[in-house]
C-alpha cells in the first residue's frame, strides 16, 4: 500500500516526463520537423492521441489489476511476457542513457567547458544510486512535492519576458506545408510517449476509479506545457534557425530561451536558476526510468528485495554512457531510435497486445457464460 | 574481504534482518525477559551473607546497614535495616521504622486489646510488622533480592527480619534535587516558565499536573543492566495508538547495555535510522510542550536523571515550531513559522549557494553586485573555499568556547569574536566583509531555529552543499537537495514518515477554534479533539 500512487502523485509521475523532456530540448525536435506549424501539429497529434488513450481507458476497464505486461502474459505466455519485458527494459535503457548523456552535455558546455565528464556524471550517478536504493516511496514523494514548481518553471519560459517576442515567428502557422505538417509531421507523435506509462498505470494506483481522471488530466496537462514550451521557442527564434543556433551556442534551445528571460533589471540571466530546477526534474525523471527498468525486472523474476537490483542495473547504465560519450551518437540515440522506438512502442505493440488481450479476455468470459448456463 | 565477497555483496541478495515497524500494523509479540531471581532465605545470616556479597558492604560507604532485634511475645527475631545514605530519609528511618519495632513494641510485649498473641505459631510476623507497626505510608513485600536491590537504589529502606523469606520494602527516599526553574534551552515570553528537573518522580508530577485526567498512563521500566536507570513512558490510554506505545515499551525493554546517565542515550538506542543526521525524537525540558504532544496522541519518555523528555514520533517539521506558537494568535504564529522555515532554508544553503554563484554562475549576478564582491575580493589571497572554511571554522570554534566558557565570559568571546575574527580579519584582507555578512546571516538563522539538535544537523548539511556548491556549482546543490530530500522521505520515526508533504500542510497553525482534528498520519483512538463548534459561547448568543 505504502508504494501505491494516489491520483495526485500519479498525475505528477507522468507530468514529470513531460517536463523532463521539455528541459532535454525535444520541442526543438519537434520544430525542426514542422517549423511554424508546430503548434497546428501538436494539436492534431493531441487529438488522435485522446482518441487513443480514450480506446486504452476503456480497454483498461477489463484489467484493473493487470499492466502490459500481465496482459501479454494473458496473450502469449510466459514467452511473450519475456519478449515484452526485454522490449520495454531495453527502450528504457536508451531513454535513460540518452536522457542522462543529453543533460550531462547540456549543463557541461555551459558550465563545466573545462570539466570532464566523468567528473560530473559522478554526482549525477550517486544521486541516482541512492534515490534508486531508497526505493520507489521517496522519489513519488519528491516528485509530487515539486511538480508545482517544475510547471511554474515551464510556464515562466512562456511568460518570463513578453517583451521580446515576435509573433511573426507563429506565422504560416501550418508550417512549411499540408504535407510536411499532417503527414511527415506524425513522426512528432513520438513526443506522446508519456502514454506508455498509462500501460503500466492500472496496478500501481491506490483508486482504480481514478484511472480515467488520471489519464485525462494528465493528458491535458501534458499537452499544455507542451504548447507552452513550443511557443516560446517559436516566438523567441524563427523556426529554420533553431536548430543552428543552439548548434553555435553549443546549448539547447530551450536554455537559449531562459537566456533571454528578464525577470527585473536585478535578475537578467536567470538560466542558472532554471538549471537549478530542472536538475531536480531531470533526476525525478531517471530515476523514475530506472525504477521502471527494475520492476520490470522484478516482474519477470520475482526477486524477494528488488532495490538490490539498483546497483548493477546502474552500473551497465553508467557503462553505456561513459561508452557513448560522442554526441553524435546521443544525437542519433533521440533523434532516431528513442523517436521510433517509441512510436512502435507506444502506439503499437503495446496497443496491440491490449486489444488481443481484451478480446481474448471476452471470449474467455463468454465461454464461461456458456459452461454456467 | 575477497573478491567473491565483493561480487556476492553487490549482485547477489542478502537477506535484509533488520526489523521495521510500520505505525498501523501490530508489532511483534514483545519478549519477556526471562531472568534468574534470587529468592529472599528465611534464615537471617544467610540473607545477611547474601547481602554483603552483592553490595560489597565492606567497602561500600554509602550503604548503611543496621542489626536490632524485634521482640514479639517473649521471642526475638534477628532484623536488619539497609538503605543508602544520601538518597534516604534518615528522620523517617528513625521515627517510623526503628522507633515503632524497637521500642514501641517493646512496650507493648503483652497482648493488647486489638492483638491478642497466645501462639507465637499461629502469629504472623509479616502482617503484624506491616500493620501493626511499620507507620510508613509506603511499604511493599518484596520475595527476590534482585527486586530489593532496585528498591534500595532507589531509595527504599529494606527489611529483613529471621524466619522471613520475604522482605519489606518501606518507602523512604529523599531525593537531593534542584528545584524547578525556568527552561534553558526554551525560552518564551509568554507560556509557563517551568522545566524538567533531574527528579524522575518530579517530573512525572509536573507532566500530570498538567493533564489532570485518570487516562493519562505513567509506565516504569528499567534500561542498563547495571545502573536500571527508571525510565517513565508516559501516554494517554483513550487517545495514543497502542501499536505505537508497545513499539516504545518494545524498543526500551530490549536495550543491552550496561548503564544510562541521560536520555540522549536512549535517543540513540530506539531511533529508526542510524545514518539519520536530524534528531527522530523531540527532546523537550518543558512540561507545556510535552503534555500537549501526550494529548496529541504521542508518547513521552521521562529518564531518571535527565531534564529532557523524549516525545516519539518526531516529525520533521516538529523542530521548526516553537512552544511560544499556540499562545500567540495564530497569525503571528504563522509569521513566525515562515520565517523560521527561511532561516531553515538559509542556515543550510546560504553559503553554498554564495560559493556556487560566485565561482560558477557570476553572470546571474547584476553588473554591480558582481563588481562590489570581485573587488572586495581582490586583496583576498585565498580561494574562496578556504575563506569559507576560515570563517565556519572560526564561527563553530567561537560557539563551542561560548558554551564551554562560564556565563560571566560568554560576553567576552562574543567581543572576541566578532572584533577580532570579524573586523580584524577583514582589514588584514584574510576575508571578504560580503562573506562576512554572508556567515552572520546564516549562523543568525541557525539559531533562529528552535530545536539545539535540529540545528547540529544544518551544520553538517551546510558544509555538504558548500562542498557540492564548489564543485558542481548550482547543479551540484540541485542534485545534493534531491538525495537530501529523498533520504529525508525514506525516514521513518517510529513507524510514522519523518517528512511527508502532508506535514506541509499541516505545518501552518490554524484558528485553535478550528483545530478539530488530531494528525491522522499518528492514527489515534481519538482522531476528533472538539466538535465543529468549540466556541459554544458564542453560538449560543446568536
Amino acid at each position: 500500500m505504502k508504494n501505491k500512487l494516489n491520483i495526485f502523485e500519479a498525475i505528477s509521475i507522468i507530468i514529470i516526463i513531460t517536463v523532463a523532456q521539455i528541459i532535454l530540448d525535444f520541442p526543438e525536435y519537434l520544430v525542426d520537423l514542422t517549423g511554424s506549424g508546430t503548434i497546428v501539429n501538436i494539436l492534431f497529434l493531441a487529438i488522435i492521441s485522446l482518441i487513443f488513450c480514450i480506446i486504452i481507458s476503456k480497454i483498461f476497464k477489463n484489467f484493473s489489476n493487470h499492466d502490459i505486461i500481465d496482459i501479454s502474459e494473458i496473450v502469449g505466455g510466459n514467452f511473450l511476457k519475456f519478449i515484452i519485458s526485454i522490449i520495454f527494459i531495453v527502450f528504457l535503457f536508451i531513454t535513460v542513457v540518452s536522457a542522462i548523456l543529453n543533460f550531462l552535455y547540456l549543463i557541461r558546455n555551459v558550465y563545466f567547458p573545462n570539466s570532464n565528464s566523468l567528473f560530473i556524471l559522478s554526482i549525477f550517478m550517486v544521486a541516482i544510486l541512492f534515490t534508486c536504493l531508497k526505493g520507489f516511496y521517496p522519489l513519488k514523494k519528491s516528485s509530487s512535492l515539486f511538480i508545482g514548481i517544475f510547471i511554474l518553471s515551464i510556464i515562466c519560459l512562456f511568460f518570463g519576458d513578453n517583451g521580446n517576442f515576435n509573433s511573426n515567428n507563429l506565422i504560416p502557422i501550418f508550417g512549411f506545408n499540408y504535407k510536411t505538417t499532417f503527414g511527415l509531421g506524425f513522426a512528432n507523435i513520438f513526443i506522446f510517449n508519456f502514454i506508455l506509462i498509462y500501460f503500466f498505470l492500472m496496478p500501481l494506483i491506490s483508486k482504480k476509479n481514478d484511472y480515467k481522471k488520471i489519464l485525462f488530466s494528465s493528458f491535458g496537462i501534458n499537452i499544455v506545457l507542451l504548447l507552452i514550451s513550443i511557443a516560446s521557442i517559436l516566438l523567441y527564434y524563427p523556426a529554420p534557425i533553431t536548430h543552428s543556433l543552439s548548434k553555435i551556442n553549443t546549448m539547447s534551445t530551450i536554455l537559449l530561451v531562459t537566456r533571454r528571460i528578464q525577470i527585473s533589471s536585478f535578475l537578467s540571466q536567470t538560466d542558472s536558476i532554471f538549471v537549478f530546477i530542472w536538475s531536480f526534474a531531470i533526476l525525478n525523471y531517471i530515476s523514475f526510468l530506472i525504477n521502471g527498468i527494475i520492476y520490470i525486472l522484478n516482474k519477470l523474476f520475482k526477486y524477494e528485495n528488488k532495490e538490490r537490483l539498483s546497483l548493477p542495473v546502474i552500473s551497465i547504465i553508467l557503462g553505456c554512457v561513459i561508452f557513448v560519450s560522442r554526441i553524435i551518437t546521443v544525437e542519433f540515440l533521440e533523434n532516431i531510435i528513442f523517436k521510433y522506438y517509441s512510436i512502435i512502442l507506444t502506439f503499437g505493440i503495446s496497443f496491440i497486445i491490449l486489444v488481443i488481450g481484451y478480446f481474448k479476455n471476452k471470449m474467455k468470459g463468454s465461454k464461461n457464460e456458456k459452461i454456467t448456463k | 574481504m575477497n573478491i567473491k565477497n565483493v561480487f556476492d555483496n553487490i549482485f547477489s541478495y542478502n537477506k535484509n534482518n533488520n526489523r521495521k515497524f510500520l505505525l498501523p500494523l501490530t508489532p511483534n509479540n514483545l519478549q519477556k525477559k526471562e531472568e534468574k531471581k534470587t529468592l529472599i532465605f528465611d534464615n537471617f545470616d544467610k540473607n545477611f551473607e547474601f547481602l554483603k556479597v552483592k553490595y560489597n558492604l565492606l567497602i561500600n560507604s554509602d550503604i548503611n546497614t543496621r542489626e536490632f532485634e524485634i521482640t514479639v511475645a517473649s521471642k526475638s527475631f534477628k532484623a536488619i535495616l539497609i538503605f543508602v545514605d544520601g538518597i534516604t530519609d534518615s528522620q523517617s528511618i528513625n521515627n517510623n521504622i526503628l522507633a515503632p519495632l524497637m521500642l514501641k513494641n517493646s512496650i507493648k510485649m503483652n497482648p493488647s486489646k486489638s492483638m491478642k498473641i497466645d501462639n507465637v505459631k499461629k502469629f504472623d510476623l509479616q502482617e503484624f510488622l506491616t500493620n501493626k507497626l511499620l507507620s510508613q505510608n509506603v511499604v511493599k513485600v518484596s520475595k527476590d533480592f534482585d527486586d530489593c536491590f532496585q528498591k534500595i537504589n532507589l531509595g527504599f529502606t529494606v527489611l529483613f527480619v529471621d524466619t522471613l523469606n520475604v522482605a519489606l520494602c518501606i518507602e523512604t527516599k529523599k531525593f537531593q534535587a534542584r528545584s524547578i526553574t525556568t527552561p534553558q534551552s526554551e525560552n518564551v515570553v509568554r507560556g509557563p516558565q517551568a522545566a524538567f528537573i533531574e527528579n524522575l518522580r518530579s517530573n512525572t508530577a509536573q507532566v500530570r499536573k498538567i493533564i489532570n485526567n485518570e487516562n493519562l498512563v505513567i509506565e516504569n521500566t528499567n534500561v542498563g543492566k547495571i545502573t536500571n536507570t527508571n525510565v517513565s513512558v508516559c501516554y494517554m490510554k483513550n487517545i495514543t495508538n497502542d501499536d505505537l506505545v508497545s513499539e516504545v515499551k518494545f524498543r526500551l525493554n530490549n536495550i543491552e547495555v550496561d548503564g544510562i546517565t541521560s536520555s540522549g542515550e536512549i535517543e540513540n538506542l530506539i531511533k529508526d535510522n542510524l545514518l539519520n543526521l536530524y534528531p527522530e525524537l523531540i527532546a523537550t525540558e518543558r512540561p507545556d510542550k510535552t503534555s500537549s504532544l501526550i494529548l496529541a496522541g504521542r508518547v513521552a519518555i521521562l529518564v531518571d536523571g535527565s531534564p529532557f523528555a523524549l516525545i516519539v514520533p518526531a516529525f520533521m517539521l516538529d523542530f521548526l515550531v516553537s512552544p511560544e506558537d499556540i499562545n500567540l494568535n495564530n497569525v503571528f504564529a504563522n509569521f513566525l513559522k515562515v520565517i523560521r522555515a527561511i532561516a531553515y532554508f538559509l542556515a543550510i544553503l546560504l553559503p553554498g549557494i554564495y560559493i556556487s554563484v560566485t565561482t560558477f554562475h557570476d553572470e546571474f549576478l547584476p553588473t554591480e553586485l558582481l563588481l562590489a564582491i570581485s573587488s572586495a575580493r581582490e586583496k583576498i589571497p585565498f580561494p574562496i573555499i578556504l575563506e569559507i572554511a576560515l570563517m565556519e571554522l572560526s564561527f563553530e570554534l567561537i560557539r563551542e568556547a561560548g558554551i564551554r566558557v562560564p556565563s560571566a565570559f560568554g560576553q567576552t568571546i562574543g567581543i572576541v569574536g566578532a572584533l577580532i575574527l570579524g573586523d580584524a580579519a577583514v582589514s588584514a584582507n584574510i576575508v571578504s566583509p560580503i562573506l562576512v555578512i554572508i556567515i552572520s546571516i546564516t549562523a543568525i538563522s541557525e539559531f533562529s531555529l528552535p530545536d539545539y539538535s535540529f540545528s547540529f544537523s544544518t551544520r553538517i548539511f551546510r558544509l555538504m552543499y558548500i562542498i557540492l556548491g564548489y564543485l558542481f556549482g548550482l547543479f551540484g546543490i540541485s542534485c545534493g537537495m534531491f538525495l537530501h530530500l529523498i533520504f529525508l522521505f525514506s525516514y521513518n520515526s517510529f513507524g510514522v514518515p519523518f517528512l511527508s508533504y502532508k506535514f506541509f500542510k499541516n505545518y501552518l497553525l490554524e484558528p485553535i477554534w478550528k483545530n478539530e482534528k488530531r494528525s491522522q498520519v499518528l492514527n489515534t483512538k481519538r482522531p476528533i479533539k472538539e466538535p465543529k463548534v468549540s466556541m459554544k459561547w458564542r453560538k449560543n448568543e446568536e
